[in-house]
């Protein structure tokens, strides 16, 4: 019984990868397959036995392919094999159930995941599903009985190869509840059971396709198996158009980009696109979707908001010497250091003596909420428009961690995966338009927050140093927007001074980092 | 991949269009990545359980000409009535994710902020006011990945319609269906007279939303015949169709027990018992007993071969059951024919008509 035992762990186990097959290292590899009109097991340990000879394909280069990996799982299962399937516990404390119609008989051949029968609890009705291939042997309840959780429910004899470990449902895919064309039958009346070949009936099934639903071409109203493929087009492109339709409902509030299953198209830069001599292009209507009617929703609620701005110039020639130092040894953890994390950084040490800057205003403008966490936001530009992902908690990051947390959140941009939690809770946000060019600039707040700077271009320019000499500077344009309804001008000012000294003299960030 | 949650509104008052649709969406969509709140209301139909006796529930006779469809469901429960001022809802969930208790805690929750009622979920998962007063009645279907509870919420329904659609005339129905337990009920507009199903539609779908916290959620009018969900029209059909509401009920009988006036043969009365077996909606078979002479029993047997085989409370049987009264008072010589036995087969038939219409 032991060495049986493990076997079945041993054979379930290359099933799942995890060792190569023995035999294929072993000399009775030969003797294996001569011996596979006897299916019972010889040795416990040397081998599996191969009991469906057909999954097993010897290739050109005699090398075995596994056809199906659940036959090795099994191959301890003997042709004899008869399983009880008791019923499992449905959920909500039930204890027992009246089973109301069988979709099985005895004999009836059965698949994993197939409907057996139809059970009822109180205003439930669970269709009950096998966990085996086989052929049920006896049927442990009838129509209208009560049955108890955990008894009984069927007798299944197990096909050859068929899973005798309930582990082994987790090599089955996860599928839509998509109930084979038997449960679909038995709704059916006799007279619109659908009339086709029993090639066409395998083409259905193994598609996922209920032959009810197919409208059939040929004599008699049969289904042809080009009625199956038309169907299966359809109902991809249906799919597809209901979930298209809901992405582009997707209302107002930042909206997610849709993460589809293909792999979206890189971020092509717009290429210069001659005119034709002499043709006048004409007007194009474009709906605004997605991102954009977003924007329109957001912005317009923004601008309700009185904004008041405050500029400045930083002179980062000090962070500039510093970048050059840290820079190596950024590339050498994998990361390309910029200015943006020292940036986010000195903001989150400003907001820790500006708090009123980190808060919230509520939609009837009654409360003012200071939020905890620093959740700075970077405006990026998708190819699907402009998003604002923040980094979370950034007053508990270090400049490395932030490098790295905003250089995945850019790639995910690229892509368009940004998730609905990079998008939402910003408490605070920065936009770097000056990366693609521009000096001053008039940000607009992002409700519910109550302040947002964007960051010029560095530029190199003279300045007078202390003793009147021309000096080169590295210096960039800060332009701050605050809601003025809860922010004065004075706190956007010292804020400002506050995060342009650390900039400044990022010694100074030493003394305040957490 | 984080979940999606949707509310999808339908345009469609028809049933039978509705039921389909909400179950394809049940067995065709992957509910991994996604919940769905379904919304909809139907034009004046009576609804029973997949596993109910039509007959035993409804006053089935009175429904054509009050205008009123009947369906069967999928999911398991009792018998409701809809029309456009009651409310369903369906929770679309993965298996995991099925909690009828939450959903319900949902509804009431909006009942009591939003309308001021005081609704609560009871013990058998109904929604009450006062205690006992019903609001909504409940169902679910569970499949191996997908499960669904759907709810009804009187707003503002007709109650004497309701009244008398679910009043049936059952007599003599012995059956195992599960049956429904009658409730008294109550409109929310009785309650809160601001109150119509209509107006109730965008408020859940709004609140339902705002469960979601991770994102705003896409609420979406749907009209399920667009030809967006293939296969869903031979469903729907089919849904409509006699044999699946009348021929999906289980085996059930009809037994009743008459008994015969005295008369010149018999000075004692007797009795005759009739024990008709009914199974996927067609006669299947008959017995007949008691201590009534085998004259009476013989003209009984007749008329009962008669309808052996046709769809019960159809027009055929009607047909059937008067051409076999017709023929066997044809049959009778005219030596045999005396007042008595003409007397019985009247009798004998009357008693088959009242067993056959379930009448008291």
């Amino acid at each position: 019984m032991i060495a049986r035992k493990r076997l079945l762990t041993h054979a379930w186990r290359q099933a799942l990868g995890e060792i190569q097959p023995e035999w294929l290292l072993h000399s009775r590899f030969s003797r294996c397959i001569s011996g596979l009109s006897h299916s019972k097991m010889r040795t416990p340990t040397a081998f599996p036995v191969l009991s469906n000879a057909r999954t097993v394909e010897i290739s050109f280069l005699g090398k075995p392919h596994w056809r199906n990996a659940q036959t090795a799982a099994a191959a301890a299962s003997t042709a004899n094999d008869i399983i009880q399937f008791k019923l499992s516990d449905i959920g909500e404390g039930i204890a027992e159930v009246v089973v109301k119609e069988w979709f099985v008989k005895i004999g009836s051949k059965v698949n994993q995941f197939d409907p057996i029968c139809e059970v009822q609890s109180d205003k439930a009705s669970v269709t009950i599903t096998s966990r085996y291939d086989g052929v049920i042997s006896k049927l442990h309840y009838n129509v209208d009985d009560v049955a108890k959780v955990g008894t009984a429910l069927v007798d299944i004899k197990l096909a050859e190869g068929s899973p005798t470990s309930p582990t082994a449902k987790l090599q089955q895919p996860v599928q839509p509840d998509d109930m084979s064309s038997l449960q679909d039958s038995r709704s059916l009346s006799d007279k619109s059971k659908a009339l086709a070949t029993p090639a066409v009936r395998r083409i259905a099934m193994e598609n996922n396709v209920t032959l009810s639903d197919v409208k059939g071409t040929g004599r008699d109203g049969r289904v042809l198996k080009e009625d199956v493929v038309r169907y299966l087009e359809n109902a991809q492109q249906a799919k597809q158009k209901i979930e298209e339709r809901i992405d582009q409902e997707a209302p107002s509030g930042i909206a997610a980009p849709s993460v589809k299953a293909k792999t979206p198209a890189p971020f092509q830069k717009k290429i210069f696109q001659p005119l034709e001599a002499g043709k006048v292009p004409a007007d194009v209507v474009e709906p605004l979707k997605g991102i954009q009617k977003a924007m329109v929703k957001t912005m317009t609620a923004a601008l309700m908001i009185p904004h008041f701005g405050y500029c400045d110039e930083i002179d980062l020639t000090n962070l500039v010497h510093l970048r050059k130092q840290l820079k190596d040894l950024a590339k050498s953890r994998g990361i390309n250091f910029s200015y943006m994390p020292i940036f986010i950084k000195a903001a989150s040490l400003a907001l820790n003596q500006f708090p009123i800057l980190n808060a919230h205003v509520d939609d009837k403008v009654e409360n003012l909420i200071y939020k905890g966490s620093h959740n700075i936001g970077i405006a990026v530009d998708t190819p699907n428009g402009l998003l604002v992902p923040n980094i979370k908690n950034v007053q508990l990051k270090s400049c490395f961690d932030i490098a790295t947390e905003l250089s995945a959140l850019q790639e995910r941009a690229g892509r368009n995966q940004l998730t609905p939690t990079d998008l939402k809770d910003g408490t605070f946000s920065l936009s770097n338009i000056g990366s693609i060019g521009g000096t001053y600039a008039k940000p607009v707040i992002l409700p519910p927050t109550v302040a947002i700077g964007a960051l010029g271009k560095i530029q190199v320019l003279p300045r007078f140093g202390d003793h009147d000499q021309v000096v080169k500077c590295h210096l960039m344009q800060i332009s701050w927007s605050a809601d003025h309804r809860v922010i004065d001008g004075a706190t956007m000012a010292r804020f400002s001074n506050l995060w342009k000294s650390y900039l400044e003299n990022p010694s100074m960030m030493l003394l305040d980092m957490k | 991949m984080t979940k999606k949650w949707q509310v999808l509104i339908s345009k469609s008052h028809d049933i039978y269009t509705n039921l389909a649709w909400e179950d394809w969406l049940y067995r065709k969509m992957d509910f991994s990545h996604l919940n769905l709140l379904l919304l909809w209301r139907n034009a004046p139909c009576v609804v029973v359980g997949r596993y109910q006796n039509p007959w035993k529930e409804v006053n089935v006779s009175m429904l054509e000409d009050a205008g009123v469809q009947l369906a069967r469901r999928n999911s398991g429960g009792g018998t409701v009535y809809h029309d456009m001022g009651n409310l369903n809802f369906t929770f679309m969930t993965e298996r995991k994710l099925y909690n009828r208790r939450t959903n319900l805690e949902f509804i009431v929750k909006v009942l009591r902020e939003k309308y001021a009622i005081p609704a609560e979920v009871s013990q058998r998962d109904d929604i009450v006011v006062k205690g006992t007063l019903k609001i909504s009645g409940t169902a679910a279907k569970l499949g191996r990945t997908a499960a669904y509870h759907h709810c009804t919420l009187l707003c503002n329904v007709r109650k004497d319609q309701l009244r008398a659609v679910l009043t049936p005339r059952n007599k003599g129905i012995h059956t195992n269906a599960s049956i429904s337990v009658p409730s008294p009920t109550v409109n929310l507009s009785e309650i809160n007279s601001v109150i119509t199903s209509a107006d109730m539609i965008p408020v859940f779908a709004q609140q339902f939303s705002d469960l979601n916290l991770s994102e705003k959620i896409a609420v979406i009018e749907i009209d399920p015949s667009d030809g967006d969900y293939p296969g869903m029209e031979f469903a729907a059909t089919d849904l409509a169709s006699t044999s699946f509401i009348y021929g999906n009920t289980p085996k059930f009988n009809i037994i009743r027990d008459f008994v015969l006036p005295s008369s010149q043969d018999t000075p004692a009365p007797t009795n005759v018992i009739l024990d008709i077996l009914i199974e996927k909606g067609k006669i299947c078979s008959f017995t007949i007993s008691g201590t009534a002479t085998e004259a009476v029993k013989g003209i009984a047997t007749s008329a009962l071969s008669a309808v052996v085989g046709c769809d019960f409370d159809s027009q055929e049987m009607w047909a059937a059951l008067s051409a076999g009264f017709a023929s066997s008072s044809a049959t009778t010589s005219g030596t045999d024919r005396n007042s008595g036995d003409e007397h019985h087969r009247e009798f004998v038939y009357r008693c088959l008509i009242q067993t056959l219409n379930l009448q008291e």
